[in-house]
């Protein structure tokens, strides 16, 4: 079974990726063979990764190295592990940031086809947004209410029939 | 700030929402701003396709035929209706009307834990995902607009 540890590189191995702002960092050679599009920045000394500047991939490089030992889903558990909101206690403060510093992780995470960061950084979001209500949810996010005092209205007679739910 | 994600990662951590909400804090969310009011269909169907996926199975029979035949839908988008598909030769005796009456009813883990009798074979998105977060919360479904009627097993 792939407990997604076996994969050609030894542990020693290393290799480097640069930021867009030009800085490098020396990773484990297992983590870039677990995220194809890290290993396809594997280039040399020239090669960068555009749109993810030194302090973001410091961050994404820091949770790939955590989760480095972590069983590789298979598509089939993308559903059941959709289903949840639970996060981890590590991955919980891994994100506990700025919320700026938490959507360049989700659009990073995106970017590089890290899919179970994409998830964590989506279901952070989500729990943020739990129990809140319309103007919590604008206050917290800085969300600009674009709805005219009229269509607020409309909307609060068409979600009527749902109070007693 | 969330606004400024692209529309697919937002909808995203919309889906995580209303994964573990129910269907009025569902409601509440379309009220935040206009784009996410926007993305309402999409959210819905992917609840339902989602739920139709999971543990929970939405069989239908017809209501004097003891056979279930398991149904896939097909999603309109353009009228946000989910279809699904009925062999009509398994129907044994003339109804009543022009509807056709079905059962719908919920099996989790093997257990029958709620039904509703359906008129008809379409059935717009946001009902069914209403249906459904209703069974799923094993919240008492009520308030069935048009194209639904409520019934107990008392009434079949």
């Amino acid at each position: 079974m792939d407990n997604g540890t076996s994969n050609s590189a030894s542990e020693n191995e290393t290799i480097t990726l640069k930021s867009c702002d030009g800085i490098e960092f020396h990773i484990d050679a297992r983590i870039a063979n677990r995220y194809t599009l890290l290993n396809n920045w594997n280039g040399g000394e020239s090669a960068c990764i555009p749109n993810v500047n030194g302090k973001v991939l410091e961050k994404v490089l820091e949770w790939c190295e955590h989760h480095i030992n972590d069983p590789q889903l298979n598509c089939g558990d993308d559903d059941s592990r959709r289903r949840n909101t639970i996060i981890e206690e590590w991955d919980e403060n891994f994100l506990s940031c700025d919320q700026d510093m938490l959507f360049e992780i989700i659009l990073a995470a995106n970017y590089l086809e890290i899919k179970p960061l994409l998830d964590l950084g989506c279901k952070t979001v989500a729990n943020m947004m739990k129990s809140k209500s319309p103007e919590e949810i604008r206050s917290a996010f800085n969300i600009d209410n674009d709805y005219t005092p009229e269509e607020e209205e409309q909307f609060r007679k068409e979600n009527e029939w749902a109070e007693d739910y | 700030m969330i606004q400024n994600l692209p529309n697919e990662l937002q909808i995203g951590i919309l889906n995580y929402v209303i994964t573990e909400s129910n269907f009025q804090y569902f409601c509440t969310l379309r009220t935040v701003c206009k784009k996410w009011n926007a993305f309402v269909p999409l959210l819905i169907h992917n609840a339902v396709i989602s739920e139709l996926n999971s543990g929970l199975k939405l069989a239908f029979t017809y209501w004097s035929d003891l056979k279930i035949k398991k149904l896939s839908p097909t999603y309109n988008d353009y009228t946000k209706t989910f279809t699904f598909q009925f062999d009509n030769n398994r129907i044994s005796r003339p109804f009543s009307d022009n509807k056709i009456n079905f059962v719908a009813f919920i099996q989790k883990s093997g257990e029958n834990i709620s039904h509703v009798k359906l008129h008809s074979f379409t059935i717009e998105a946001w009902k069914l995902y209403y249906i459904l977060d209703c069974l799923k919360f094993d919240t008492k479904i009520s308030y069935l607009k048009k194209g639904f009627r409520y019934a107990t097993w008392a009434d079949l």
